[in-house]
């Protein structure tokens, strides 16, 4: 039953769908399940791999209860999944941030796309030169920014070097970097596609500015909101490891390291190379959790 | 028109289509694993860790040797940041150099099987004196009783200290067999307040190293032995702190652990009289402090003397396609040229060239002949299995001792447990031939 | 009605007010940054009163170009950001027209694999991926650069999503001229799509040049780096001379903001367009 006209239009459909088909294969499928496979294995990439079962996600995410005491296996991970956590707060701060700045932007005014291209520049600049950047500037002892707290008599933290003002540091600098960029931009689209009729039926009924916001504005950017937050959570899950390896090194004691740092030490440092992989397969499991969660949430608002 | 935009947009991308092409094949080919092999020449690839002041010395040696041995051509690779992790995942990937540098991870690489075994050609050449070197920074380098490297340089950790504010302050420059007493009096008499309370000036920056206390992370004999839950530790972490947190000589040990802080700079402007330095770090110290009238002294005696010591060596990659060719280049740095060229930022393991570099030695620090006294009593960082690994679940226990998240005894006690639990989870991995 | 206006002229005012703190915010760092690399190389940077230096120390930038090979490296960058992003944004949309367009045998199926991965941290697929680059021998090499990074899930995606909303009308008619489907590809869904098309190359373009840590875990010779990691290397080798590091920063940054100031339309349009269409 499978005529000719059927096989040729599957032939030429494979044939555009080849080159990515085939990196898709090479590149994302097979390293997958390789590192399935490869979480249930020891392995030292210069000896043999050698089978332990789950002993390493034992050894991951397991406790154990000695005088009534609990321990964790590995303490660490725990820590690094909060300060990863951690540092997601920055995701509702930027987004909150970028819609400000897109309804100030948002007005018939003279110089708008001057203003746009300055506060777009953070974005364009690349992400090592601006973890540089920030690293000089935030030095306790010869940084710009201690050095202007000193000048209203702040005695100013040791921010990248204080245990607990590593983690804000890094959420300032993504913050700084975002907050004009690429999420601005599509808040702009957004709002240019709201109709001004809305506003005007709420002017008639006698809404406030404040009202206006929460009512029209923010129901009607939804799509948009759900887009941003969901790649941005799982952008946050991944990221931190250019902060971390640029700027800290893992921080003080260990305060900023995240996930991603930790799996790269794991593999490229220590090469407990299943070890990474069971942790990088966790991290698999907790992005697939979350997003699945955000669909089933963003789906029923659409 | 309208055809001639066409036209001009046509253009315009073969023009970019052109460039990139040529853009492609200049990189490409101009990478050297891309070079056509010449058949008669052999190529060699040397790494070593990135630094403003060797890299002209290793460059200059290389240079020479081409010139000796024009059917050889070698490629200098420097490497930043961690070497040795970006050595290891060099030799991951199977492109490892054919010689390396080589520090204190030795044994990292000696497990993995990584190196050639050097010890026949080195017994069996004559310029090769073993009895001249310096026996404990040889051993370093011998696995199961096969040489595997031969160290060039000992690096050694040592106190600078400001003459000019010594004078100022009227007190005597401190001897090379000064106790911590004398140093605790002569660190508090340095330190300078300020008006908002904040010192001006610290008697010392830095940490008194764990040697001196007769503390030790793991044993050395190879029994690898967790002896870090131990009183001398303890007292090592109660010292450094309280020099901080009670004596106030010296600032939080949060910024010691600081990256970008300029130390040269630091010492330079007196905002601390006495600053621990390393021997790597005496070029740019004669470089940047200029004027200033500084000397150096060996750490302050608290049960013993030790000086923290490291040593840089050259080691041969087991999986080399020139191992003779490797061999010669590696007799080079062997040599007493460049033994003594590295002599100001390293000091030298064979003793009588230790001495020839003692005798020419002019200008500062007026006591470098100290190096050959610190020598007898070196204590190193533990060569043993996994040391990156270990190491960092160290520092990450005394950073939570250094940030007082908490003390001593706590995490000491945690981290025996920790260095006991992965050590036997590293033996039960079967170490079983070369890869 | 006076005071109506002068209430409207206090918010234009106290708008254009908050613009301007936002955007002293958004450059302060960055002309910071400029004022540093000019400065003489050992100074005291910590003198706020010198933001401004006295003289413009250029030599700077020549130091910088001297002692590292940041020519080489932006050469590099340029070369494996142009083929990374041609390539995907040509793989992608040759795949997401055969997904939107073509009825074949387990589209759906493979369809849904595609949005399986976009969920995949980097960070699982980057140790099997050396593995399989390495027994190819790769390690090391302009391929280990370009060839992970030159298949996307995220841009098949986006582009599909965007060729089912093109009307069929102008297809249908080339069909009845006898077109085939390279022909109908080539002359009517790229012009018509050349907004996803722009938006997708910027978002490769900017992704690949900033990419560091697998630069960081493939490429190990000096002639291989990318300018990201020459610029990690340079900072942890000069890393005290704040205004060499600043200066590497600026050289890193220029050619990126040469690019965006040109082609600001570009920018700007295309990613609000592109993004609310996909």
């Amino acid at each position: 039953m499978i005529s000719k006209k059927i096989i040729h239009q599957n032939l030429t459909a494979w044939f555009y769908l080849l080159p990515n088909l085939s990196g898709f294969l090479l590149f994302s499928l097979i390293p997958v399940v390789f590192a399935m496979t490869l979480s249930f294995f020891k392995w030292d990439v210069f000896n043999d791999p050698e089978f332990v079962g789950f002993q390493n996600f034992r050894d991951l995410l397991g406790w154990t209860n000695t005088d009534g005491k609990l321990s964790f296996n590995d303490s660490d991970f725990w820590k690094y999944l909060y300060n990863t956590i951690f540092l997601m707060i920055g995701i509702p701060l930027n987004m909150l941030a970028s819609l400000c700045v897109a309804m100030l932007l948002n007005r018939k005014m003279r110089g708008i796309s001057f203003f746009r291209t300055i506060f777009y520049l953070p974005t364009i600049c690349s992400g090592v030169a601006v973890y540089v950047l920030w690293a000089c500037l935030y030095n306790p002892e010869f940084g710009a920014i201690n050095k202007m707290l000193g000048m209203f008599g702040i005695n100013g933290p040791g921010w990248l070097t204080d245990y607990y003002w590593a983690k804000p540091s890094i959420i300032m600098i993504n913050l700084w970097a975002a907050m004009g960029g690429t999420n601005m931009l599509l808040y702009l689209a957004g709002l240019h596609g709201i109709s001004e009729e809305l506003y005007e039926a709420a002017n008639m009924d006698g809404a406030n500015s404040f009202q206006k916001f929460i009512h029209i504005t923010i129901p009607m950017l939804a799509p948009t909101n759900f887009f941003i937050f969901v790649m941005s959570v799982i952008a946050g899950f991944q990221g931190g490891f250019d902060a971390a390896f640029i700027l800290t090194q893992g921080g003080p004691a260990g305060s900023t390291t995240t996930l991603s740092y930790y799996i790269y030490n794991h593999a490229f440092g220590w090469f407990n190379m299943g070890y990474a992989a069971a942790i990088s397969m966790i991290l698999f499991a907790i992005v697939m959790c979350v997003t699945v969660i955000n669909w089933c949430f963003g789906g029923e608002n659409e | 028109m309208f055809e001639r935009q066409k036209w001009i947009y046509r253009s315009c991308i073969c023009l970019l289509l052109i460039g990139y092409i040529c853009l492609g094949h200049y990189l490409i080919t101009s990478t050297n694993s891309y070079r056509p092999t010449d058949q008669k020449k052999a190529r060699l690839v040397m790494a070593v860790p990135a630094a403003q002041h060797s890299d002209k010395i290793y460059t200059d040696i290389i240079s020479e040797f081409e010139k000796k041995n024009p059917d050889i051509n070698v490629e200098l690779q420097t490497i930043a940041g961690n070497y040795y992790q970006k050595l290891l995942v060099m030799i991951a990937g199977n492109v490892a150099p054919d010689l390396m540098w080589m520090g204190q991870s030795f044994s990292e690489f000696a497990d993995r099987r990584v190196f050639l075994d050097l010890t026949d050609r080195i017994t069996k050449d004559p310029d090769i004196k073993l009895d001249d070197y310096q026996q404990a920074v040889l051993n370093w380098y011998i696995r199961d009783k096969r040489m595997y490297a031969l160290p060039f340089g000992i690096d050694i950790g040592f106190i600078a200290y400001n003459k000019e504010l010594f004078r100022k302050v009227g007190i005597a420059y401190p001897s090379d067999d000064w106790t911590f007493e004398e140093f605790l009096v002569i660190a508090k008499n340095l330190t300078m307040e300020a008006e908002n309370g904040k010192p001006k000036r610290y008697g010392f920056h830095g940490k008194i190293d764990l040697g001196v206390f007769g503390a030790q992370i793991i044993s050395h004999d190879g029994k690898q032995e967790i002896m870090c839950n131990s009183p001398e530790m303890i007292k090592y972490f109660r010292t450094n702190m309280s020099l901080y947190k009670d004596w106030k000589t010296t600032p939080r040990p949060q910024e010691n652990m600081m990256q970008g802080l300029d130390r040269y700079s630091y010492f330079a402007q007196e905002r601390t009289a006495m600053m621990v330095f390393y021997t790597w770090d005496l070029p740019f110290m004669l470089a940047r402090f200029g004027e200033l009238d500084w000397d150096i002294v060996s750490n302050p005696k608290v049960k013993q003397k030790a000086q923290w010591a490291s040593s840089q060596a050259i080691a041969i990659s087991g999986n080399t396609k020139h191992p003779d060719e490797a061999w010669k280049l590696f007799k080079e740095f062997q040599s007493k040229e460049f033994m003594i060229a590295m002599s100001y930022c390293s000091f030298p393991p064979n003793l009588r060239y230790a001495e020839a570099a003692v005798e020419r030695r002019i200008g500062k620090p007026e006591n470098y002949r100290g190096f050959l006294k610190m020598i007898t009593y070196l204590s190193p960082t533990p060569r043993v299995p996994h040391l990156q690994e270990l190491m960092a679940m160290y520092f990450n226990a005394s950073e939570k001792i250094w940030v007082e998240r908490a003390t001593p005894e706590e995490a000491m006690t945690r981290l025996e447990k920790e260095l006991k639990e992965k050590i036997t989870r590293n033996t039960v991995l079967k170490i079983e031939g070369n890869k | 009605m006076s005071k109506y206006k002068s209430k409207a002229l206090f918010y234009e005012i106290l708008m254009y007010l908050m613009l301007c703190i936002i955007g002293i915010t958004t450059l302060f760092p960055l002309l910071w940054m400029l004022a540093t690399s000019l400065k003489e190389s050992n100074a005291d940077i910590s003198n706020l009163s010198a933001v401004i230096p006295q003289k413009a120390h250029w030599e700077n930038y020549k130091t910088v170009f001297a002692e590292t090979s940041f020519l080489r490296a932006f050469l590099n960058s340029a070369f494996v950001t142009i083929s990374v992003t041609v390539g995907q944004v040509f793989t992608s949309s040759l795949a997401a027209y055969a997904f939107a367009r073509m009825k074949f045998f387990g589209r759906n199926q493979i369809f849904l694999g595609y949005l399986g991965t976009l969920m995949i941290p980097g960070a699982v697929t980057m140790i099997p991926t050396f593995i399989i680059l390495r027994n190819l021998g790769c390690i090391n090499s302009y391929s280990a650069l370009i060839l992970p990074s030159m298949f996307s899930a995220y841009g098949t995606f986006m582009l599909r999503q965007f060729f089912l909303s093109l009307p069929r009308d102008l297809e249908e008619a080339a069909m009845i001229d006898g077109c085939d489907s390279w022909l109908i590809y080539v002359n009517v869904i790229l012009p018509l799509s050349r907004n996803a098309l722009i938006t997708l190359f910027i978002l490769t373009f900017m992704g690949s040049w900033k990419s560091f840590m697998w630069p960081l875990i493939v490429s190990h010779s000096t002639d291989l780096y990318t300018l990201p990691i020459a610029l990690a290397k340079f900072k942890e080798m000069f890393g005290t001379q704040w205004s060499l590091l600043m200066a590497g920063s600026v050289i890193m940054i220029l050619p990126m903001l040469i690019i965006f100031i040109v082609g600001q339309k570009f920018f700007t349009k295309g990613i609000a367009l592109g993004a609310v269409k996909g």
